[in-house]
């Protein structure tokens, strides 16, 4: 009896134990990042819709090509009853994709700041115009039973597509270029107040021509910020009149690298600067 | 005659003393009794069997712990003046300016392009 209790006393612990640790580690793990909010709750609501919609859609992706492989190989008239219906599952689910995304693009734009708010306006005013023009496609596909009208579907959708390619990296890049504008701007009237709290104050003579040099290196900094931003928008200009492209959209996030390298600088001498 | 050697070290000596035996046993030899053989025999596999369960359910415990795995890092949000250290409102700007260009990074991939094939086609294109 004793054995059986000293057995039942060890194992109790062991389990005990464990428990102790798991729970640890559990508390470690469950540790939340706390960040502010950024973004709407529309925002917010679309991507989780995006990303739920995309996995339907790689879904179906795989069944049309099944069903399309095996219709080429057997040729039969349920195969092809098959992958007719496949390849309109597939064109309605890649819809969805492309509407919420335009619809999450679109609300992402509005929101951004930093955007010229004509260009802004403009290329809302596509967005929504593109994703009208995507749900009346939706419902042609909804209605389209035989294997001609998926010709026509086929045919129809490729100048949307493009369309829509062109747009989402139009939309894209001012996305990009806006946020960054956001933030120079930000720091740029941050300078402005700092100076203006600094000629408040009663300064000595040294230290007054210690913040002098160092507005002016801010200001060079903020100089040659500007000309990049200047140099991209006459790019977005450029594209503007050549369309679009996805290789236009990785232009300009190489472009935008060394100037979100320079802002970033720029508010470590704010911070600088303060303490002056 | 030589004599019996005491350990000088005590404590080898307690680690070295068998744990959990029976001191000597000086009392009157016992009968071996056929009945009393069959439940010690009885008694070991009842405690074996108790063992065993307690090793299983250790064992699924770690199994199941390890299957499920690290959760998700949720981020979540925080009223803003939760997140604020003590900063004086310039200060304030810079941070806050900080963190709008942390979401500006052109490194970080946000709202890729969708991973949709747009040549889906059942037929191939007549021209």
């Amino acid at each position: 009896m004793k054995k059986i209790f000293i057995l039942a006393l060890v194992l109790t612990s062991v389990i005990s134990f464990n428990s102790l640790v798991f729970a640890q580690e559990d508390d470690q793990t469950s540790i939340t990042v706390f960040t502010k909010q950024r973004e709407t709750q529309r925002i917010q609501d679309l991507r989780i819709l995006y990303r739920d919609q995309v996995e339907v859609y790689r879904e179906s992706e795989r069944e049309y090509s099944i069903a399309k492989t095996n219709h080429e190989q057997v040729q039969t008239l349920s195969a092809l009853e098959e992958a007719v219906n496949a390849t309109r599952t597939v064109m309605n689910d890649r819809l969805n994709v492309m509407i919420t995304y335009s619809e999450l693009i679109d609300a992402v734009l509005v929101e951004t700041n930093g955007i010229e708010l004509d260009l802004k306006n403009q290329t809302h005013t596509e967005l929504t115009g593109l994703i009208n023009l995507l749900k009346i496609h939706q419902e042609n596909v909804l209605v389209s039973k035989d294997r001609q009208s998926m010709v026509i579907l086929s045919d129809e959708f490729e100048p949307i597509a493009a369309g829509f390619e062109s747009l989402v990296y139009k939309t894209l890049s001012l996305i990009r270029i806006g946020k960054i504008q956001e933030v120079h701007d930000k720091a740029e009237i941050i300078e402005l107040d700092i100076i203006k709290e600094h000629e408040l104050e009663d300064a000595s003579g040294v230290l007054t021509s210690k913040r002098e040099r160092a507005y002016k290196e801010i200001e060079r900094n903020f100089d040659s910020i500007n000309q990049s931003l200047a140099t991209i928008n006459e790019d977005f200009l450029q594209a503007r009149r050549d369309g679009f492209r996805r290789g236009f959209f990785e232009n300009v996030l190489q472009e935008l690298g060394p100037i979100y390298a320079q802002i970033s600088r720029s508010l470590d001498h704010l911070e600088e600067l303060i303490k002056l | 005659m030589a004599e019996q050697q005491v350990p000088i070290n005590q404590t080898q000596f307690s680690f070295e003393e068998p744990i959990f035996e029976n001191q000597a046993d000086y009392s009157e030899p016992k009968i071996i009794d056929p009945e009393q053989v069959a439940k010690d025999k009885k008694k070991k596999i009842v405690i074996m069997a108790i063992v065993g369960f307690f090793l299983v359910l250790v064992s699924l415990v770690v199994l199941l712990v390890i299957n499920k795995g690290p959760e998700a890092i949720i981020e979540e949000d925080l009223p803003d003046e939760v997140v604020e250290k003590d900063l004086t409102p310039l200060q304030k700007r810079i941070e806050d300016a900080r963190e709008l260009l942390d979401l500006a990074d052109p490194s970080k991939q946000d709202l890729a392009f969708p991973p949709i094939d747009l040549t889906i086609r059942l037929d191939k294109k007549v021209k």
